[in-house]
């Protein structure tokens, strides 16, 4: 039985029925074939069921890993102290969520745990990017040719035009950066999406049709040995 | 043979980067400077696009901005939510709070406890906005909500029935709505789920690293407005009036800027001197 | 006609159109046994080079994992990851993948587990050292991933599906502790191509698994692509042309 299910056919049928079915009953308006006919929204259930089921597959696949972690006292790739402390923060957060006494989504602890913990932290870690940019536009944006020099000043005008600080240089600056913003981004963005989304169009074909299997098990190398 | 000055430059330590970024950062907060503020076109289209609404409108008011983002987009959040009230209160307007994720249940309640609007603070909640809380499911929650709202959002963040909400009567589905504002700091789905089949009227305020991709949505009319990042934030703030943190952190947003340039001049010249000294 | 949802006709004409002309090139590559050659893609030949980079070094190989698995990004990450996974299976080079998403970590384990077991090398597969989970959070995994990439040192570091605000933290953080990166987006474009040593631009990330693969029927579906974005730019020069001399014929056809 076992070795049935693991047939890589299933998945790709499995794909392929689902893929094709979304993607014919768009255009469709049949009581029985349409976006609103009880299958497809029976899938769609399905498929916000399923996602919501990996929140708690990812828990217990975090739990398992940091509790090996720590059974085994591991130095590396972490010390299995800080395993240790994501599980207690875990049990923690998960009490004050769950819907019991005072507890829950509206509790001020839970809140506290958001507001107080979670915003700011995430918010500093934002925040780090800027200075990842700093040191980025340091390494990368050098002259080294013709290309190079010209990708350094439009971006120089870009960066102006999104400063208030730019508009001391006058108007020009603006101006320059909107056009730039306007035409050669736009037409420049419109085709790689174009393109992006042919290539998706065609990835989705190959999976449909099994082509593309990079996402099974055992799928085949080809060239380049 | 030593390296040279030009050479050591070349390969700085990134944390020497880092700390004179922050000092640069950090000196606008403490020796006030004020720099002027032109208003761009986009916010202008953006501001005037919610202004020739007509009375009466039902506008949803969709959050779907990370704890992250928000260091970005608060200053457009609170601005547009002010905007909104003021909207609400002169002009009628109902207005209807919605989160994509996690993080937009508790951030937009924050926001309406800062104004005095939250349910504990006031008895006009619910009478002419509400807040339905995050609604789970992403893209497919978004499909089912567009064909019936009280499907996927049968009560509020605070657990009240929709029906019970005067704000929502005659509201059923998303062709109910006359436009929905979208904050944003990692894309939507709202063009595909609610612009093209059912003709939504969209105006986004995005972070700025989205605003390129999102331009040629703007000249095709898919979304009739775009508030870029922190600067449409600012913006729309002194375009209104309510000014906030998009007007206190600008400068220093100004003073970055400055310092990454003078970053990459720097890393220019000592490029050019050493290609000319041919130690590179 | 009946039951067609106006509006919808000539997107669902195109995705017939499509499908018929990737399918037919598909076959066409199948009984004629044609070989389509592709143009050399640097980002993905300079794989095979980084990978003996990394084993003459006797540094780890790391690739993320890729966010939404639903998301084609993801996918093509997943084809490239097989890839990786095999040639460091192979060559007997360390290789970490840091998971972020909880459903593509099963997804994760098969294909890794699969590419070792197709070298041979099924014993030498240790999940734990090989795959790590982070967390499906952006910033959380974005601190997880540097962490892992100042202990582990990686000589060469691959990046691709769904990398949003994070994905310059990442990036400078591989560049910065000398590690070779190889990335790929549909959606950071602009930041991705400039920290980068190499890069994937959008489409180049999609056709990675056929290109890798060499595989002549995949191959064939992207001399289909080809024919397909050909179509589209000769309905844009005469819908350009049209609306010059005022017809709006071919928008209006569009809207159908």
């Amino acid at each position: 039985m076992a070795a049935i299910l693991r047939r890589r056919e299933i998945p790709i049928a499995l794909t392929a029925f689902f893929a094709l079915y979304m993607m014919i009953v768009y255009h469709f308006d049949y009581p029985w074939f349409s976006e609103n006919s009880q299958l497809t929204k029976d899938i769609q259930d399905f498929a916000r069921i399923l996602g919501i089921m990996a929140l708690g597959l990812g828990y217990i696949a975090i739990v398992r890993l940091h509790g090996g972690y720590i059974a085994r006292r591991v130095k590396h790739p972490q010390h299995w102290f800080w395993s240790l402390w994501l599980l207690i923060v875990l049990t923690i957060t998960t009490i004050v969520g769950l819907p019991i006494g005072n507890f829950g989504m509206r509790s001020v602890q839970l809140q506290y745990v958001y507001n107080s913990i979670l915003m700011p932290m995430r918010g500093a870690m934002y925040a780090v990017v800027a200075f990842y940019i700093a040191s980025a536009a340091y390494r990368v944006f050098l002259a080294r040719n013709k290309e190079a020099a010209v990708m350094l000043i439009l971006a120089s005008i870009m960066m102006l035009t999104n400063a208030p600080v730019g508009e001391l240089l006058g108007e020009w600056v603006g101006a320059t950066g909107s056009w730039l913003l306007t035409v050669p981004s736009m037409g420049g963005n419109r085709g790689l999406r174009i393109c992006g989304a042919l290539g998706s169009l065609v990835l989705a074909w190959r999976m449909i049709t099994g082509r593309e299997t990079g996402y099974l098990r055992g799928a085949v190398e080809g060239a380049g040995e | 043979m030593a390296e040279s000055i030009w050479t050591k430059m070349s390969k700085i330590d990134a944390r020497w980067l880092f700390l004179f970024l922050w000092i640069v950062v950090l000196a606008p907060f403490i020796v006030s400077i004020s720099l002027p503020m032109k208003i761009s076109a986009l916010t202008n289209q953006w501001y005037n696009y919610l202004n020739d609404m007509p009375d009466g409108s039902v506008v949803l008011w969709s959050w779907d901005v990370s704890f992250a983002g928000w260091s970005e987009m608060e200053a457009s959040g609170v601005a547009v939510t002010k905007l909104l009230r003021k909207l609400m209160e002169e002009r009628d307007f109902r207005i209807i709070m919605i989160g994509h994720r996690s993080e937009c249940g508790p951030l937009p309640e924050i926001v309406l406890k800062d104004l005095g609007m939250h349910p504990d603070q006031t008895a006009e909640y619910g009478k002419k906005y509400c807040h339905l809380g995050y609604m789970a499911g992403g893209s497919v929650a978004m499909i089912n909500f567009a064909k019936d709202i009280r499907s996927v959002m049968p009560v509020d963040w605070w657990g009240t029935p929709l029906d019970d909400l005067p704000v929502m009567d005659g509201i059923n589905t998303i062709q109910d709505i006359d436009l929905c504002i979208y904050i944003e700091s990692g894309g939507t789905a709202a063009i595909t789920q609610w612009v093209i089949p059912y003709g939504t009227k969209l105006m986004l305020c995005s972070v700025q690293g989205n605003v390129p991709g999102q331009m040629p949505n703007l000249q095709a009319g898919l979304i009739k407005g775009m508030l870029g990042g922190l600067r449409g934030g600012a913006e729309l703030e002194k375009l209104t009036g309510f000014l906030g943190v998009g007007n206190i952190n600008i400068t220093a947003f100004s003073s970055a800027h400055l310092v990454i340039m003078a970053f990459i001049v720097l890393a220019n010249i000592t490029f050019f001197i050493r290609r000319a000294r041919r130690e590179i | 006609m009946a039951g067609i949802i106006s509006g919808r006709i000539f997107s669902g004409l195109f995705l017939l159109i499509s499908a018929i002309i990737v399918l037919a090139m598909i076959q066409y590559a199948k009984t004629r046994g044609a070989r389509i050659h592709l143009r050399r893609l640097a980002a993905l030949d300079a794989i095979d080079e980084a990978v003996a980079r990394a084993t003459e070094t006797g540094r780890p190989v790391l690739q993320h994992g890729g966010s939404d698995p639903s998301g084609a990004d993801t996918i093509a990450n997943f084809s490239i990851m097989n890839y990786i996974a095999r040639n460091c299976a192979r060559r007997g080079t360390e290789f970490i993948v840091a998971a972020r998403s909880i459903s593509g970590l099963p997804v994760i384990r098969e294909i890794v587990s699969g590419a070792y077991e197709a070298e041979g090398k099924l014993e030498e597969y240790d999940e734990n050292r090989i795959i790590r989970f982070g967390s499906p959070e952006q910033f959380a995994f974005a601190s997880f991933f540097m962490d892992t990439v100042a202990t582990e040192k990686p000589a060469f570091t691959f990046m691709a599906g769904g990398l949003s605000g994070e994905a310059l933290t990442l990036a400078e953080t591989t560049v910065l502790h000398g590690s070779l990166l190889i990335s790929g987006s549909s959606g950071q474009l602009a930041v991705m191509f400039a920290a980068s040593d190499y890069f994937l631009i959008s489409e180049e990330l999609f056709v990675a698994g056929a290109y890798l693969s060499g595989d002549p029927l995949q191959m064939g579906s992207l001399a289909g692509e080809d024919y397909l974005k050909m179509i589209l730019w000769v309905l844009g020069v005469i819908g350009v042309i049209m609306v010059i001399f005022g017809s709006k014929w071919l928008l209006d056809i569009m809207k159908l």
